[in-house]
């Protein structure tokens, strides 16, 4: 920081082009959201609340398909949490014959294009008979977000310092113990994050729902796409806007709430 | 880094290690294994046995010009948005690794901020930026007295911006955490000795992110190559990407093997790939202990 | 047919391969079938969610099930891939499938389809064209739309979109290769009445010629309005459906009814469906003349019985194309159930290249 601002001007300047560029799209829709119109206009002729009115009427759904997607996320990340975390702890910390393939295949989901990921659960759950089962779809959801949280918790563990480890077994402390007592905690940041970040994933993600949830419990981002033969529909702006929204307030919230200043990402 | 420490803790050790971890390791390999490997497997079977088997798919895709052209801008979008992201990416992940940790996460949360707005609406605000008549380019009008339009969407251009950002926040994870790994020491030490920042960035801070600037540009670039609805909301005529002809063949075709079998073609690229990194940096590595 | 399907459809051998694995072991405790906690006796309809969804309801579900007491789910996402799949496991989610021309048809030849019982529906006296396995109940009008402000004086027809001189201007047109043919052709001067079978070189070479002029491409139908009203595009094909809804949202945006493509929607049953007697007896309602008054009032759609257009509100009727006007097309999907897939092959090159 210091580094940046005190000696190189066009870096620092560069990096709050990109800031901008990231927020601007989501900035230009807040405008359509008050809209009145059934279309996407910009600017708005009319200004309005009627499209937060219509994402939150119940009978035009979009509220439970959004709760329908909060659940689905937070059953992924769980999931991936509960899998990923141990599995990068214990990759880290041992060596193995056969140790790089394993790795690979636990990541090989982020490199397996997202439609062949849904094609290739899609034929498989069907011929469980699973299509349509929340089981089916969170475990898919899991397959595709847990190689992001192993890629954050390992590279948690690189910054960890390995000595307290080893005291904490010379005492005698089981390796569960070590686990759960001293390698946990101070992940806490990174497993905070990559859970974050999975869990956005998952609420974003629509093409392998789109095959295996059940047609007529869409999630959020399905829904949004099942009627893009016709529309599509300015509520989306309105609850993109309140996610925003709601996101920036928790953060900042959060970010003077927490006292803990934990290193890592 | 972690090689010393193994050493000191001694044989005995790392074999406790090798049984005791695997009990860490054997509930995602199996779930893995399961829920991904073997449905994987199914692919491509189909893209060989569905019904009859033959390899008519793969024939048709190493003589049909449409692959072959689709395959082109896979490659070409996959690592123009990789090296774009990237650099993005960078810059993003320096600036956050110089914060404290608090301010840290809030930005983090800023970063990952665009993945609350779909596609669809996003798409919609990125015409009213970048369109003829967009903000820029009027912008741009006033600014200049001209009447000078820009492409910047419907076109290549507008993939790549479409992509990249999406993909930015995959690649700054893994550039931020070989930056925070990063002993501050040396950069100090530098510092000390008369060395100007610039010179500390390029032949310190730099190299030392290396790998992480890897694994960012293999993963956003290999995630942009599996993608399909950017390109076909924000491309033009010619961004026609491999994935596209998969979704084309499983939803509208019903050809599920040519499906397959494009598919199996996707994930053997970002094989290759991932293996040609892998080799160059063993490469590299052994030419530096050398 | 069905001796064809046996052979099409994999299902045996897949199912043995994975199970063979013992996946049957890990999913136990989740098979649920599918359909079980939908509503018990409603037939279950996958058509588009939105607005679509509200008109079909409006116009065809709601007043079909107070009339019969057969109720109607509206599901949204019509897939034929999901609908492949659902067929050929034997875990049916659908009864009845919303969905429109070449690859309806394509799908019919897998075998995805119950074949129509003639005995309930009447396939005669249509403005579409029946199949064996597909019914025409909505038929929907493409052509140009214009911004009247920005463009006072538009092409009308497709050949005088083509005449560059007289109308310069930024096209939109869509990734489909059905429909963008049949507008090459008219554009290059072919008369309505000798369109097919396509001549397709000559619809290419006429593509080619306006390649250059055309700005999007169109993948998905709302880029057709959003593009034309932020002015990234000068002449959109697009629906006449779809304008009016902008049009009522207050959005300056025409469009020309002097030539048109009509192109079928159609519904089929899909193969072993438990409801196939009221599936049909559903389609059957959906064609009535007086539910296609309603639907064509709610959605501006031709009707599909011929004397049903004469039922239809004159602020309409003023809107809709006139199926017997000689510069109309009706789409001809016959010729497309043949030749989609290897003509789409050829656009997609075309557009490559």
């Amino acid at each position: 920081m210091r580094f940046l601002t005190k000696n190189l001007s066009l870096p620092v300047i560069v990096t709050w082009l990109i800031y901008v560029f990231l927020l601007v799209p989501s900035l230009v829709v807040i405008p359509i959201s008050f809209g009145t119109s059934n279309e996407l206009v910009f600017p708005p002729q009319d200004w309005g609340l009627d499209l937060y009115r219509r994402a939150l009427d119940p009978a035009e759904g979009w509220l439970a398909a959004a709760g329908r997607s909060m659940v689905l996320g937070i059953l992924a990340t769980t999931i991936a949490l509960l899998m990923g975390v141990p599995a990068a702890y214990g990759l880290s910390r041992s060596r193995f014959p056969g140790q790089k393939a394993l790795t690979f295949m636990l990541m090989s989901p982020i490199f397996a294009p997202t439609i062949v990921v849904a094609l290739a659960l899609y034929l498989y759950f069907a011929t469980l008979g699973m299509t349509g089962t929340m089981a089916a779809l969170a475990m898919s959801h899991a397959v595709v977000i847990t190689p992001f949280i192993l890629v954050t918790t390992l590279s948690g563990l690189k910054h960890l310092d390995r000595n307290i480890e080893n005291a904490a077994m010379v005492m005698g402390a089981t390796r569960l113990q070590i686990f759960f007592h001293v390698v946990l905690p101070a992940l806490k940041g990174s497993v905070l994050t990559g859970g974050l970040f999975a869990f956005l994933l998952s609420f974003d993600e629509v093409i392998v729902s789109w095959f295996i949830a059940r047609s007529d419990q869409p999630t959020l981002p399905v829904k949004m796409y099942s009627s893009i033969q016709w529309e599509i529909s300015p509520v989306l702006s309105a609850i993109s806007t309140f996610l925003v929204a709601i996101t920036v307030v928790g953060s900042v919230v959060a970010a003077f709430i927490s006292s803990a200043e934990t290193d890592g990402i | 880094m972690t090689t010393p420490m193994l050493r000191r803790d001694g044989r005995t050790r790392t074999m406790l290690n090798r049984l005791g971890f695997g009990s860490f390791v054997l509930p995602l390999t199996l779930f893995m294994l399961l829920v991904f490997c073997l449905p994987l497997i199914g692919v491509v079977r189909t893209s060989i046995c569905d019904g009859d088997c033959s390899l008519v798919a793969y024939v048709d895709f190493a003589t049909g010009k449409l692959f072959h052209r689709a395959l082109i801008n896979t490659l070409s979008i996959g690592f123009v948005t990789g090296l774009v992201s990237v650099i993005c990416g960078y810059f993003v992940a320096y600036h956050l690794s110089r914060m404290t940790a608090r301010r840290r996460r809030f930005f983090l949360v800023l970063v990952m901020l665009p993945f609350w707005t779909s596609i669809l609406v996003k798409s919609f605000a990125f015409t009213v930026i970048l369109g003829t008549d967009g903000i820029i380019n009027n912008a741009l009008q006033a600014v200049t007295g001209t009447d000078i339009v820009i492409p910047m969407i419907f076109n290549r251009a507008g993939v790549i911006i479409g992509m990249a950002h999406w993909l930015i926040p995959f690649a700054v994870f893994p550039i931020l955490s070989s930056l925070l790994s990063q002993d501050k020491a040396l950069r100090d030490a530098a510092e000390i000795m008369g060395a100007r920042p610039w010179d500390i960035f390029w032949k310190v801070t730099f190299p030392l992110s290396l790998p992480g600037v890897i694994a960012g540009g293999l993963m956003s670039s290999v995630i942009g190559m599996g993608s399909f609805v950017t390109p076909a909301l924000l491309g033009g005529r010619r961004d026609m990407m491999m994935a596209n002809l998969v979704d084309f063949y499983v939803r509208e075709a019903l050809d599920w093997r040519m499906a397959s079998a494009i598919a199996v073609i996707l994930v053997l690229i970002a094989l290759l790939i991932l293996s040609l990194a892998a080799w160059l940096r063993q490469r590299q590595e052994s030419g530096a202990a050398a | 047919m069905s001796k064809t399907n046996t052979t099409l459809l994999p299902t045996p051998s897949r199912r043995r391969f994975l199970e063979g694995l013992g996946t049957g072991i890990l999913a136990a405790p989740f098979v649920l079938s599918a359909r079980r906690t939908l509503a018990a006796d409603a037939l279950v309809l996958v058509t588009w969610g939105g607005a679509y969804a509200d008109v079909i309801r409006k116009a065809i579900t709601t007043p079909f099930t107070e009339e019969t007491g057969i109720g109607v789910t509206l599901v949204s996402g019509p897939d034929l891939s999901k609908a492949k799949a659902q067929v050929t496991t034997g875990n049916l989610e659908w009864d009845l499938y919303d969905g429109s021309g070449g690859s309806m048809h394509n799908a019919a030849k897998e075998g995805l389809f119950e074949e129509l019982d003639t005995s309930v529906i009447d396939t005669s006296n249509l403005v579409g064209e029946a199949t064996a396995h597909a019914m025409p109940f909505l038929i929907y009008a493409g052509g140009m739309a214009y911004d009247p402000e920005r463009t006072p004086n538009p092409p009308r027809t497709f050949k005088q979109l083509f005449d560059g001189d007289a109308y310069p201007g930024r096209i939109g047109l869509r990734t489909r290769v059905s429909e963008t043919l049949e507008i090459a052709l008219l554009g290059d001067g072919v008369d309505p009445k000798d369109l097919y079978p396509l001549d397709v070189d000559r619809a290419f070479a006429a593509l080619e010629r306006i390649k250059p002029r055309v700005a999007k491409w169109i993948a998905q139908t709302p880029q057709t309005i959003s593009l034309l009203t932020s002015n990234e595009i000068d002449y959109s094909y697009t629906y006449n459906g779809r304008v009016a809804s902008a049009k009522a949202d207050g959005l300056n945006i025409e469009f020309s009814t002097d030539q048109t493509i009509l192109m079928t929607q159609y519904y089929s049953v899909l193969k072993g469906s438990p409801k196939r007697a009221q599936a049909m007896e559903y389609i059957s309602y959906a064609a009535r003349p007086d539910v296609q008054k309603r639907l064509s009032e709610a959605y501006y759609s031709v009707p599909v019985r011929p004397g049903a257009l004469d039922m239809v509100t004159p602020e309409v009727k003023a809107l809709l194309p006139d199926p017997k006007d000689p510069r109309t097309v009706l789409l001809k999907e016959a010729f497309w159930a043949d030749n989609f897939i290897t003509l789409d092959r050829r656009f997609k090159e075309f557009l490559l290249t």
